[in-house]
Formats: C-alpha cells, sequence, structure tokens
C-alpha cells in the first residue's frame, strides 16, 4: 500500500472509531490536542472522487466527533477543514476532514484577510458558478489535463497544441 | 421555526435580503460571501437558525456535503482553481464572526496567501495522549464501539510523520539569487560573437509556476538549473529539445533570451514580467509561437535559430566589407563555410 493513511486505517494505528465507511484518527501533527481527522476507509485523494452517499456519513461522523472533542475535552469551539487540492495546501495522499478543538486564546490562527472584489467582477464570478452549478452533476470525476510525454521533439510541427 | 429577526445570515438564506445567490434549495442556499478572501468565496448556509454545525440534524449535515461538493467542484470548473479550502468555526474562540452557522468554501490557487494550513505546533505525548483517552472513552459511550485492541499508541512514530510530508511534496520554485551564476551563462561560439543571456529584472515567479504546474519536465529542469547554476552541456542539449511551449516559458521565466526580433512583441513580454502580469506576457508568447509556426524562416529551435541569425550576420558583414575592402584569406575561408551551409539548407 503506498498511502500512509490506508495502512493506519488497515493496521488500525491511531484509530479511535471505525465503521463501513468511515474511519477516525488522531492526526499525527497536531494543532491541538484531540486533533482527529475523519477519514473514509476507501483511497479517495480529493473530494470530486467521493461518492455521494460517503460524503453524508463521513460529515455526519465529523460533526458528532465535534460534539465528542465539545463535551470530552471541554473545548470551547471546534474547526472543521478540508484541505481540497494541493492548491489549497492538502499534504495527505488520502482525503480527510480535520476537526480541531479550540480554547480561548490558543494561538492556533486560522482566518484570512478578506480581498474585496468589484461588482463587476462579484458579479462574473457568480454567472460562472451559477452556470457550473446547474451543470455539474455529482460523482464526477474532475477534468485533469494530461499531457502528452515529451519524446525529444525533432520538429516543431508535431507540437502545435502545446503553445499555451 | 426560531428565527432571531436580528440575524442576517436567516434573511439571506430566506430571500429577505439581497444577496448574490448561487444555489438554494428547500434547506441551504449557497450565497457569495462579500468579502473575500478568494474569487468565489461562497458561503453555505442553513435556512432554519442554527448557531454552530454540532446543532443541525444529521439528513441536513448530510446534504450539504453534497452541496458542498458540487460547489467545491463548480468552482475547480468555473474559476480554474487549484483546490478549495472547506472551513468550519464552531465557536467564538474558533474564529467563528456571526452567530449563525455557515460553511466557507473558498476557491485556492498555490500562493494565493490565504493563511488556513494546519499550524505546526508542538504538544506533549502526554497531552496528546490523554485527550485520545478522554475522546475514546466519550466515543464508546456514544457509538458503542468496541475499543480497537493494541491499538493504544505507545507514541507518535517520527518516521511516518516524515513519510506523510515526503509522498507529496510542494513544488517551491524561486528566483535563483544573483549569485548562483545565471548571469554567467554565456553561450560562447568559437570566433564568433557572444550570445549573452541577459539578466532580467526579478519578478515573483510563483504566477508561472502556477500556470506550468502541469509540465512536470520543465519544472524539473528549472530546479536543476537553480541547483547546478550555468547550463553545459547535457542541460543545455535538453534546453533545446524541449518543445516550443517550454523553450518560451523558460524565456519568460529569464533563463534563456531567444526572439531577438519581433521587438513589439518582446515588448510586451518583458512590460508584462516587470508588472507581474502574466497574462499579457502568455498572450504575447502564444502570438510568438504562432508567429513562429507561420514563418518557417525562424525555426523554433534553439540552437539552429541562434547559429544561424550569427551565420546571417557574419554573412551580411562579410559581403558588405567584400566590396568596399580587401578580404583576408580567413574571411575567405569563412565565407566559403557559410555558402557552403546556406546551399545545404
Amino acid at each position: 500500500m503506498e498511502c500512509t493513511y490506508c495502512e493506519w486505517i488497515a493496521t488500525k494505528k491511531n484509530m479511535l472509531y471505525e465503521d463501513e465507511h468511515s474511519a477516525v484518527l488522531l492526526y499525527p501533527q497536531p494543532a491541538s490536542a484531540g486533533h482527529l481527522l475523519v477519514l473514509p476507509r476507501k483511497h479517495i485523494t480529493i473530494l470530486e472522487q467521493l461518492p455521494p452517499e460517503i460524503g453524508g456519513k463521513l460529515a455526519i461522523i465529523a460533526n458528532k466527533m465535534s460534539m465528542i472533542q465539545f463535551e470530552a475535552l471541554q473545548a470551547s469551539g471546534t474547526n472543521f477543514l478540508i484541505q481540497n487540492g494541493v492548491g489549497a495546501g492538502q499534504t495527505m495522499p488520502h482525503l480527510g476532514i480535520h476537526l480541531i478543538p479550540r480554547k480561548d486564546s490558543d494561538g492556533i490562527d486560522l482566518s484570512w484577510k478578506s480581498r474585496p472584489l468589484t461588482e463587476e467582477q462579484m458579479a462574473a464570478v457568480e454567472l460562472g458558478l451559477r452556470e457550473q452549478l446547474e451543470i455539474v452533476e455529482p460523482s464526477t470525476e474532475p477534468a485533469k489535463q494530461e499531457l502528452p510525454k515529451i519524446e525529444r521533439p525533432t520538429h516543431f510541427l508535431k507540437y502545435p497544441e502545446r503553445i499555451p | 421555526m426560531e428565527t432571531p429577526a436580528q440575524c442576517i445570515f436567516c434573511q439571506i438564506a430566506q430571500g429577505k435580503v439581497n444577496a448574490q445567490k448561487v444555489y438554494e434549495d428547500s434547506e441551504i442556499a449557497v450565497v457569495l460571501d462579500i468579502n473575500p478572501s478568494n474569487p468565489g468565496h461562497c458561503l453555505v448556509i442553513t435556512k432554519t437558525h442554527y448557531q454552530v454545525m454540532p446543532q443541525i440534524p444529521d439528513e441536513t449535515v448530510a446534504r450539504m456535503m453534497e452541496v458542498v461538493k458540487k460547489v467545491s467542484h463548480a468552482a475547480l470548473a468555473a474559476l480554474k482553481a487549484q483546490g478549495t479550502t472547506i472551513f468550519v468555526a464552531n465557536g467564538a474562540p474558533a474564529g467563528q464572526r456571526a452567530p449563525h452557522f455557515m460553511l466557507h468554501v473558498i476557491p485556492r490557487v498555490a500562493g494565493d496567501g490565504v493563511k488556513l494550513d494546519i499550524p505546526l505546533i508542538d504538544y506533549s505525548l502526554q497531552e496528546v495522549n490523554e485527550a485520545r483517552t478522554k475522546l475514546q472513552e466519550r466515543i464508546l459511550q456514544v457509538f458503542e464501539f468496541k475499543p480497537i485492541m493494541g491499538a493504544m499508541p505507545k507514541e507518535i512514530p517520527e518516521k511516518e510523520i516524515k513519510i506523510v510530508q515526503e509522498q507529496t511534496p510542494r513544488k517551491n520554485i524561486s528566483r535563483p539569487s544573483e549569485k548562483s551564476g545565471l548571469d554567467t551563462f554565456i553561450w560562447q561560439k568559437q570566433s564568433g560573437p557572444q550570445l549573452e543571456i541577459k539578466e532580467l529584472p526579478s519578478f515573483d515567479t510563483a504566477h508561472v509556476t502556477r500556470f506550468f504546474s502541469q509540465h512536470q519536465e520543465l519544472l524539473s529542469l528549472i530546479q536543476a538549473l537553480e541547483k547546478n547554476g550555468p547550463m553545459h552541456g547535457i542541460e543545455l542539449q535538453r534546453v533545446i529539445d524541449f518543445s516550443p511551449t517550454h523553450l518560451l516559458a523558460l524565456e519568460y521565466l529569464g533563463y534563456i533570451r531567444i526572439l531577438k526580433d519581433k521587438e513589439p512583441l518582446r515588448e510586451t513580454i518583458d512590460e508584462a514580467r516587470t508588472k507581474n502580469h502574466p497574462g499579457r506576457a502568455f498572450y504575447a508568447i502564444t502570438k510568438i509561437g504562432k508567429m513562429l509556426l507561420e514563418d518557417s524562416k525562424h525555426p523554433p529551435v534553439l540552437s539552429n535559430a541562434v547559429k544561424e541569425k550569427i551565420l546571417f550576420e557574419e554573412i551580411e558583414n562579410k559581403v558588405q566589407g567584400k566590396k568596399s575592402d580587401k578580404p583576408t584569406n580567413q574571411e575567405n575561408f569563412d565565407l566559403d563555410r557559410l555558402t557552403d551551409l546556406l546551399g545545404e539548407k
């Protein structure tokens, strides 16, 4: 098995809970004590590959776990975080929901600066998303750009499609 | 329905206040955040008033996850994002700012400056294990879940943590420093003019890296260049054998300099480069690429293009010189060789 997290699910290492579709592990690099990771049992890398029925169950389990964090650790807050894609800072090869128990002034900074857009830009974004949300069907795989392998090109005309 | 009259998000979800709504069903509405961290920053909110996620019934949570997936997919498709961050803050200590539950979907691209990474904080093993015991106890009560025998960690091994990090190395490409030796990259032609690769004004390569994040070979080459400094032998050959797009990309990055003519477009590229505007630069580069396709006089391969240019310049100089002055033997020899080369062509 290539994926460390699949391995941990199989060997039940650091595991606190498991059921048919999901597993709850302790995150090895916790942001705070009791930092949990809710994973699908199946090896899934990004959210777009996640079947909708499993997604719903994962979310329910994550929600229950965050309740448990409130109760068991006397946390005064919890964060629910999914890093979906390398662009979003995903470092794990396995999709996971991070649940971080929080306390007052614990020094964890999970905030962002707002960068207001112009009205036109907002309208463009709104239109783009609306179009997509009507078209997008559930459980479709993401369109990955596959580039041809480079085999020592000898002539320019062979690769006209490479021009951006 | 308990709806505090003051809650602005209830009013937005129920359509009583205007907002840029992108999705809606019987329980959930998705609106654009008016103070977005990135273009396309969406808020998934419930129509019923809940303060935090644990109050929400299971069916709604499951439904919400489906909607989140759709929105995330739409952001990837419509906004060309490279990923999405899905974020919920339950409670003010976690960063919640409004008394209504909301789920943020933030489209992300590498290097966008949104700091939503999991912080690296050192906790003692004791602390972590205490939390683990408490959580395990409570989970047993709630789920009636049998404890996993022998799974209590003695310690969290460091090796495995490292493996996780190594599996997805982050692409970190930075502009080489002035001392890296790139400025000394001179392609010298024997007994000919020196082609000097100019050092260009420094600019942020993050934009370009984003554009070329798919081009693994290009990235590896750039990394090799940064590591080893000037190009020699095999590496130079690698560049020459690259496809035109890669050459143009390398040129945009300032590693090589080809296409000395096409001045108007060259200016556009330089301007875009100094102003950090990759979009315009790529427009210009595309144009140059198309012109190259149509213009067979300027083959796109670096070696030939540059060599021929040198040859043509030499011929021109020599021919003009011959008319005015008597050529020396050396010049005669050169001219013969060049005319031969041209004839072959």
